[in-house]
């Protein structure tokens, strides 16, 4: 086969495009992949940095709630046991003393009986708030009842309470923070929302733990009640992250809010 | 231009022997992809040594092509199942060498001059394994993305070259033009090589750290 040198030339030349483009398209490839890559990982970085700032802030609310609650705390301790003992300590000095007429010294005595009885059911209410023994004793819906009847008591609010929950289908320290969440919220309404109707209900099946909780009070703006450090919202946030539940608020200012957590069970 | 490429091929000869050495050194003790990317190296080093032998006793050496053809493709396709850990690449390399060792039965004639569909289609199957561990690892931190690049842009390159390769031989030009884009091929083949003394080099030239 003979062929003239121009085709040859030609022939040569097309190869060596042919060559250069599929170069040129491998370069282009490569060349796609590491920017969509840089790009990607940038990305991603970006990402992990926002992850770690939200967990920052989790963190620094938790701190401040744990402090404020240390401060609750000691404030207790100081204003209804230590103050008090103080008079127990003084009425007992006098009572060694040993000068006191006969009548005096009942009066010391009964002071002293009165003082320590209501200085007994100060530690005993504080000791009560810190970990509820119904909760460890009774499970979570005792521990719940209580608490609503402890709320109603003050005769400002009432609430309307349906329990369907199985006792056990949440582990002792997630039913501790459910518990907690509720305190949170009850805490909230009495304190800021000026309510006097509450729903509570908590509910189980098989795939799942509901919590719904509704006021008649006040509401507020969803964003900027995350931003109140006071009304504890982040707490609930991250006591629902521990859980693994979904949370959601709602609210609208002057109608109330509602509150719904659900915790997927783990099959 | 010719002592160019007789030079150039002797590099490329002398650097197929030697970068399996550098890889012996870490055999098993990066996995199995590394090691099965040893075992290519020792292949191709044994091809590329025979060939240059025939060729100084002046034998043709064509027959050898498809055996380096088939090689590859073999330990090509295992080396990217141990990154991709994707059965279908087990499929297929079976199914592959199914057919070529049918063909090979019905045209032993085959033997004697280039395969060029069978060197495509392989070519072009480890390129898309290429690409598809390119974007498997584009979110994530990914070992041998030096070999990758090199075994993109190598084997896209040479598909045209040894697809044209009975055509070429058979085609009567001046000796200088065959040469020339013979070298355009073992200058990407060095490009190549390169890449995978890179990827040696940077990653695995010191035993991997416990604790960093």
């Amino acid at each position: 086969m003979q062929e003239s040198p121009i085709q040859e030339g030609q022939i040569v030349l097309i190869m060596l495009i042919g060559i250069s483009l599929l170069l040129l398209m491998s370069v282009a490839i490569i060349a796609f992949f590491y920017m969509s890559r840089k790009k990607i990982v940038k990305t991603e970085l970006e990402k992990a940095r926002l992850e770690i700032d939200h967990q920052k802030e989790m963190l620094q609310a938790t701190l401040v709630t744990q402090e404020a609650e240390r401060r609750r705390i000691a404030q207790d301790m100081h204003d209804a046991i230590s103050s008090k003992l103080n008079i127990v300590s003084l009425n007992a000095n006098f009572l060694t003393e040993g000068t006191l007429t006969a009548n005096e010294a009942t009066t010391l005595g009964e002071s002293i009986l009165n003082v320590t009885t209501t200085v007994l059911e100060s530690s005993r209410r504080i000791a009560h708030d810190l970990l509820p023994p119904a909760l460890d004793k009774f499970g979570l819906v005792a521990a719940l009842e209580e608490l609503c009847d402890q709320v109603q008591t003050g005769g400002r609010h009432t609430i309307q309470e349906s329990y369907r929950y199985a006792e056990g289908t949440l582990s002792k320290e997630h039913a501790l923070h459910v518990f907690r969440i509720v305190q949170e919220l009850i805490n909230n309404t009495v304190k800021y929302a000026k309510a006097d109707r509450i729903t509570l209900s908590l509910q189980s099946d098989e795939n799942a733990v509901h919590l719904q909780y509704t006021d008649n009070g006040l509401g507020f703006n969803i964003s900027e009640g995350k931003k109140a450090k006071g009304l504890g919202l982040s707490g609930i946030e991250n006591r629902a992250a521990i859980l693994e539940a979904d949370v959601t608020f709602q609210s609208i200012p002057g109608e109330g809010m509602s509150v719904n957590l659900i915790k997927k069970q783990k099959i | 231009m010719n002592i160019l490429n007789e030079w150039l091929g002797h590099i490329l000869v002398f650097i197929a022997l030697i970068l399996p050495v550098f890889y012996l050194k870490g055999y098993r003790k990066h996995g199995k992809a590394y090691d099965i990317f040893t075992w290519y190296l020792y292949f191709i080093a044994g091809v590329q040594f025979i060939m240059s032998l025939y060729a100084f006793e002046k034998i043709n050496n064509i027959f050898l092509f498809h055996f380096y053809f088939i090689g590859q493709f073999i330990f090509m396709s295992l080396f990217y199942y141990q990154l991709l850990k994707l059965k279908i690449i087990y499929i297929i390399l079976g199914v592959g060498l199914a057919l070529l060792a049918i063909q090979y039965t019905v045209t032993p004639g085959i033997f004697y001059v280039y395969h060029t569909v069978g060197v495509s289609l392989t070519q072009s199957v480890v390129v898309l394994y290429a690409l598809v561990y390119y974007y498997s690892s584009l979110s994530k931190v990914a070992d041998f993305v030096y070999i990758n690049t090199g075994v993109l842009l190598y084997f896209m390159t040479s598909i045209l070259f040894f697809a044209s390769g009975n055509f070429f031989l058979e085609l009567d030009i001046p000796k200088e033009a065959k040469q020339k884009i013979g070298l355009v091929n073992e200058a990407l083949y060095f490009v190549f090589q390169i890449l995978i003394f890179i990827e040696w080099y940077k990653n695995y030239r010191k035993p991997k750290a416990l604790f960093n």
